[in-house]
This record gives C-alpha cells, structure tokens and sequence, in this order.
C-alpha cells in the first residue's frame, strides 16, 4: 500500500480506478515562517525581561515594564511561537498520514490568518494593561472567544480530514494530535468561563478557590496538550522520518499514550500546594504527578531507542542532533516535574526561581529543539532546495545548548538558594532574613547570567532565520503542491 | 497498565527483528518491542504508591497532614526559642534598664544603624516623620515611657501600620532603638511633620 510518486503505481487496476490527490504544502510554509518570526519576537521581549530583572532602568515607561511584557513573553512563545510549530508539524504529517489533502483549504487560511490576529491582539492589548490576570490565560474576553472560534474551525478541518483519509488506521501521531484538539478546546473554554462588564474588563464565573483549582487545572494542561502532546506527536513523525527507522514499540506507545492522557490532567491541584486549597485536592495532585513520570518517559523511551542503529547519523544531521536534545530534556523535565510537585520538594521550591528554570529546561529544550530540528528537516524539502548553511546550523544547535545549560543552572542555583534563604532560622530562633530584599541582592548575579544565556539562545534563533531566509532565496519560483496517486479504495 | 503488557512476549510478526505488518505510514513503519521492564516496574510502583500515600495522609494517619507538620515545626522552633532565652538571658524590660541603654551612647549609635535600615523609610531618616509620626517632638501617641516606646516597636500599632517588630530585632535591638529614638528629641529636622499625640513635658 505504497504511496508512489507518480501515476505508475497504478500498474494493476484500471486506470479509471486511480485516485489522484495534492497536499496543501503552502499553508506548512506559511506556519514554518510565522513559527520563525514570533519565536525571534517571543524570545526578543523574554531577553528583555530578564534584563529588566537585574537592571531596573530597562523598564521603560508605562507599557514597556516587567509586569506588562512578563505575560506578553509567555503568550508569544507559547501560544505564538510553539503554536505555529505545533500547526506546521499537524498540517505537514496530517495529510501524508492519512493521504489526503486537508479537507479545506479556505479552513486552513481562516485558522493560520485567524491565529496571527489573535497574536497581534495580545501583543496590543497586554502591554496597555488588559488582562484577566490568570496566567497563560491573561487574553480578555473578546480574544478568548476568537481563540475558541479559530480553534473549532481548525478541528473540524482537522477531523474532516481524518474522515477522508486514504489509510486505514491511524498513526501514534494522529492520537496524539486529536488529543491536543480537543482537550485544548475544553480546558480553554472550561478556564475562560468569564461574564464581560465591558469590553476589556470580564470576571470569571468562578470565585475564589475554585477559580484558583480551575486556572490551575487550566494551566497544568496547557503545558500538557500544548507543549507536551502535540510535540510528542511531531517527534513521532519527523524523528523516524530523519533517523529512517522504524519507531521502537508500538505497544509502548498505545500504553504510554492513553496513561499519559488519562494522568495529566489531574495533576494541576500541584500548583496549589500549601495555599488555600483544600489538602486532599494536593495530595491528589502530587500522586497523579507521581504516576506521570513513567507514562513522560514512555515517549523519551520511544524517540530516543528509535535511534538504535543510527547513532552515527548524529555526527552528520544536525536535525537529529537538535531531536535528541529536546528529548533529552524532556526527559529531564518530566523527571523533575514530578519530583517538584511532591510536598516536602515543593516547601522548599515553591515561589522560587525554580520553577522558571523547570519550565525553561521543558521549554528552551524540548519545545524549542523539536522545533527547530523540526523547521531545519523541512525547510529544504518545503521550498525544494538544499539548506543554505548546515555549519551555520550546527552553530545554532551548539549555541543554543550552551544557552539554555546556563539559563537553567542560573535558574536552579538561584531558586535553591531563595527557597534556603526564605526558610533559614538563626540559633535565637528568629529568621536569618527577615528582610525580603536581602534574598532579592543575593540572587541578582545568577539573573545576569540567565541574561547571557537567553542571549545566546536567542542568537541561535537568529542564525537559523538568516539560514532559512538564505535557503528560501534559492528556492525555485514555483512551488507547486506535490502530486501523488494511489489505487482507488472502496471507501465505507 | 495491563499486567500482560510486562511480559516480553515476542511476537510473531513485527518485534523485535522485523517491523509489524500493516504498519507503515508515510513511510514509517514500527516495530512492536516489549517494554523496558524497569520501565514498567517503576509504573506499577508509582501507581502503588499513589493508595499508599493517600490513605497514609487522609485516612490512617501513618503519615503527617499539613497541619500535624506545621504543628510539629512550631514546637520545635518554640523548643529552640527557649533554649536559647534560657542560654542567653535577656533584658529584663524595664524603665531604669532601658535607660542605662538610653545614656549609652554606643547603645544610641547601633540603634541609630537599625533605624536607618528598617524605619526610615516611614518614619524619615532623621525621624522628621512620613507616614508614621515625627519622633523628633514632644507629642506622643502612645506614651513616651523607655516602656511605652519598647512595646510599640515590639507589638505594633497595626490599625496604624506600624508592623511588630519583635520576630526581627531581639530584645538588646529593640533597647538600642529606643536609645536612639530618645537621642532624637528636639532635633527639630528640617519638614518636620506636624505634632500628633498628647503633648508631654
């Protein structure tokens, strides 16, 4: 049941019995540069905040200060920079899994154009002050409804595309996928429940605790179907498709799917340890976050023994080399989550840098190598060309290793030493630092250095665009959709 | 979770030498290995954990509730608080032993360092008064006893704003700062705030 390229597959049946199709490849460019230039703006305004942390004056004015820009930073790469990633890897594997086109291709602009907008609305409405104040859900009320609206629009092209696949069953990718789509639909609707006062001023239905239990159940899964599942699905696509293997364990990944979905989204009450929350909701919290270690490390397990037998191909593909990477430091993060979210490790990390340095390693490593190594794979068979500069690539990766290795150890020794500080008792019995700003002057030199190593990520980024746009330039004029053929099915 | 899944069980097609039939998509086909047994084990007993731990906190008792925890940290903080008191006897509080601290000049000055670092801010660097009252006059709000001042930094005066400062400065800080704020009196600061309080001669 070979896809071939060309009519020629059509050698038993009748010629009438040939279905022949195109894949929408426009719209995966179109997602592949939006990916590109919101991670340079995303990470651009997170070099500033960490500036803005050791050095006060690079607060600049009424809009431009930490507290404006901090919210700006996280939507634009989560929801912008991961976003188009996590859209360009869907509609570029979607359709060769289920050959066929994408079901509507009037569908596909409306979710890219309609997103974009929606981008552009948080980077003008959180500077000027607009929030609901939950966070990674700050957006007011009328974007959040042209969130959900976009949204729907993409699941229902992207489930009537299943409906018209060509194969018969669907691939770890596409579960993963269909995961993503509806449970972000539901936690971003569920979070967003809000009663407008006016046009940029709404309050949420629930009060309270339960407005905290649900902002958390929210954000928890954010980072679950955002940036979790939908890249675990991108990897098990393109990381086979760069190591040419076979996937490791098929049964590993039905079993780590379904438990990984089933766990996470229990886990949020571990953002509230010890807060008003009622300790039964933790304790719930901390031991489905437990549980979740193993069914994380499932997907490490299956990208990283994936490669046996083409280790060697390290040496020369830098996509391979930015996959294990961002394997690696998922499986780090997925380790550390669970241990963070047990109580006695939360007493001493909670509030502090910590938890910055924890999502930064998930973030910097997993989120942002997948991406990149998921941008550097298609971007020569996207534009039908060979890639500019593979030194300047292998650059980018080194780069970007050394910059998020010093961004996290900042963060940990930094987090360490608030959550010591915080706590340490003198031999009277009194506190050691009972005045907040002592702990504050001791940590300044570890935000210089995550400053350095925000730079230098962001340095990374930089060559991989002056990489990508001297790769486009060298395209050919026309890029027609590629064309394939295959024997008509009788479809049920 | 299915126990069967532990079992590495070769399947005929597929695992571990050939990928699965049927299975290929774009190209990618996979294989059916077992998984790694550590990997299951370590499911299983995280999955074993999670009753363990509930019942030990919410039910059985076997293991410390957040409260039984805070309880317990605060007996020994207090444990600790009263060894010390007993190891270094402190002050007794009283008019004549706050004022040999008053007459002490050197008692004056490392108040005077306290109080730049910690009540500046409210009450000005020369105790002029900001937000909290001009220390510099004769009018007091809450007596102006060596006790009287030693008690408002020690308990506060919180429906006024004036936080307790007595799990900050031991009792030996607390009688420099009054020492220093009696060395104020009739400094006359320039932009003093206006007297509050009763007037005392």
């Amino acid at each position: 049941m070979e896809t071939k390229a060309t009519p020629s597959a059509a050698t038993r049946p009748a010629p009438s019995a040939v279905d022949v199709f195109t894949y929408d490849e426009k719209i995966v460019r179109m997602f592949v540069l939006a990916t590109a230039i919101w991670g340079f703006v995303g990470m651009l305004v997170g070099v500033l905040i960490a500036l803005q942390l050791p050095f006060w004056p690079a607060n600049l004015g009424e809009y431009l200060t930490f507290g404006r820009l901090r919210p700006l930073h996280t939507n634009a790469v989560i929801f912008a920079f991961a976003g188009n990633s996590i859209f360009a890897a869907i509609y570029y594997s979607t359709q060769r899994l289920c050959k066929t086109r994408m079901f509507s291709d009037a569908m596909s602009r409306i979710h890219f154009w309609g997103w974009q907008a929606i981008i552009v609305a948080a980077a003008i409405t959180l500077p000027m002050g607009f929030t609901t104040s939950k966070e990674y859900a700050e957006l007011e009320w009328p974007v959040d409804v042209a969130i959900a609206v976009v949204w729907v629009i993409f699941a229902v092209n992207f489930f009537m595309t299943l409906k018209q696949r060509r194969e018969k069953h669907m691939y770890v990718a596409i579960w993963f996928y269909i995961a993503t789509i509806i449970t972000v639909a539901v936690l971003h609707i569920g979070n967003s429940l809000a009663i407008p006062v006016s046009l940029f001023k709404s309050y949420p239905i629930y009060a309270g605790v339960q407005d905290a239990m649900v902002q958390w159940w929210y954000g928890h899964n954010a980072v679950a179907f955002f940036l979790t599942t939908p890249f675990l699905g991108l990897m098990y696509y393109f990381l086979p498709k760069a190591a040419e293997r076979p996937v490791f364990s098929y049964r590993l990944s039905i079993v780590h799917f379904w438990s990984l979905v089933f766990i996470y989204i229990w886990a949020g009450p571990h953002h509230l340890n010890y807060t008003a929350l009622p300790e039964w909701a933790t304790t719930l919290g901390m031991t489905f976050s437990v549980m979740l270690w193993m069914p994380s490390w499932g997907g490490m397990i299956n990208g990283l023994f994936t490669l046996r037998g083409a280790w060697h191909k390290l040496r020369d593909s830098v996509v391979l080399k930015m996959f294990v990477i961002g394997i690696t430091f998922y499986g780090m993060s997925t380790f550390e989550g669970p241990m963070l979210s047990v109580k006695s490790v939360n007493a001493l990390s909670h509030y502090t840098d910590w938890t910055i340095g924890h999502v930064h390693a998930g973030a910097l490593g997993w989120n942002g190598f997948m991406t990149f190594g998921m941008i550097y794979w298609l971007l020569p068979r996207l534009w039908r060309t060979k890639l500019w500069s593979q030194r300047l690539a292998t650059t980018h990766f080194w780069i970007g290793t050394i910059g998020m290795l010093l961004y996290v150890m900042a963060m940990y020794s930094s987090g360490v030493t608030q959550g010591l500080m915080w706590r340490a008792f003198d031999e009277a019995g009194r506190l050691l630092y009972p005045d907040f700003m002592e702990t504050v002057v001791q940590i300044v030199p570890m935000y210089w250095v995550r400053l350095i190593g925000g730079t230098l990520y962001l340095t990374g980024v930089i060559l991989m665009g002056i990489n990508m746009y001297q790769t486009i330039k060298s395209a050919p004029k026309e890029l027609p959709d590629p064309s394939f053929a295959v024997p008509k099915v009788a479809t049920a | 979770m299915n126990p069967n899944e532990a079992k590495p069980t070769p399947s005929p097609e597929g695992s571990p030498d050939a990928p699965m039939q049927g299975h290929s998509y774009d190209g990618i086909q996979e294989y059916d290995n077992p998984m790694p047994g550590w990997w299951v084990w370590i499911f299983w007993a995280t999955v074993l954990f999670a009753p363990f731990y509930i019942l030990g906190v919410h039910v059985f008792g076997y293991i410390d509730t957040y409260q039984e925890d805070l309880a317990q940290s605060e007996q020994e903080l207090a444990e600790m608080r009263a060894a010390y008191a007993e190891a270094h006897p402190s002050l007794q509080i009283d008019e004549a032993s706050l004022q040999k601290y008053v007459e002490d000049p050197a008692m004056a000055a490392a108040g005077a360092q306290l109080f730049a670092a910690n009540c500046a801010s409210c009450h000005g660097a020369e105790g002029q008064g900001l937000i909290g009252p001009n220390l510099t006059d004769k009018y007091w709000i809450h007596g102006n006893t060596n006790v009287d001042l030693f008690n408002v930094i020690t308990k506060g005066v919180l429906e006024k704003g004036m936080p307790p400062w007595e799990s900050v400065f031991s009792v030996e800080e607390r009688a420099q700062l009054v020492a220093f704020i009696r060395s104020l009196e009739g400094t006359n600061p320039p932009d003093a705030k206006e007297p509050q309080g009763e007037l005392y001669e």
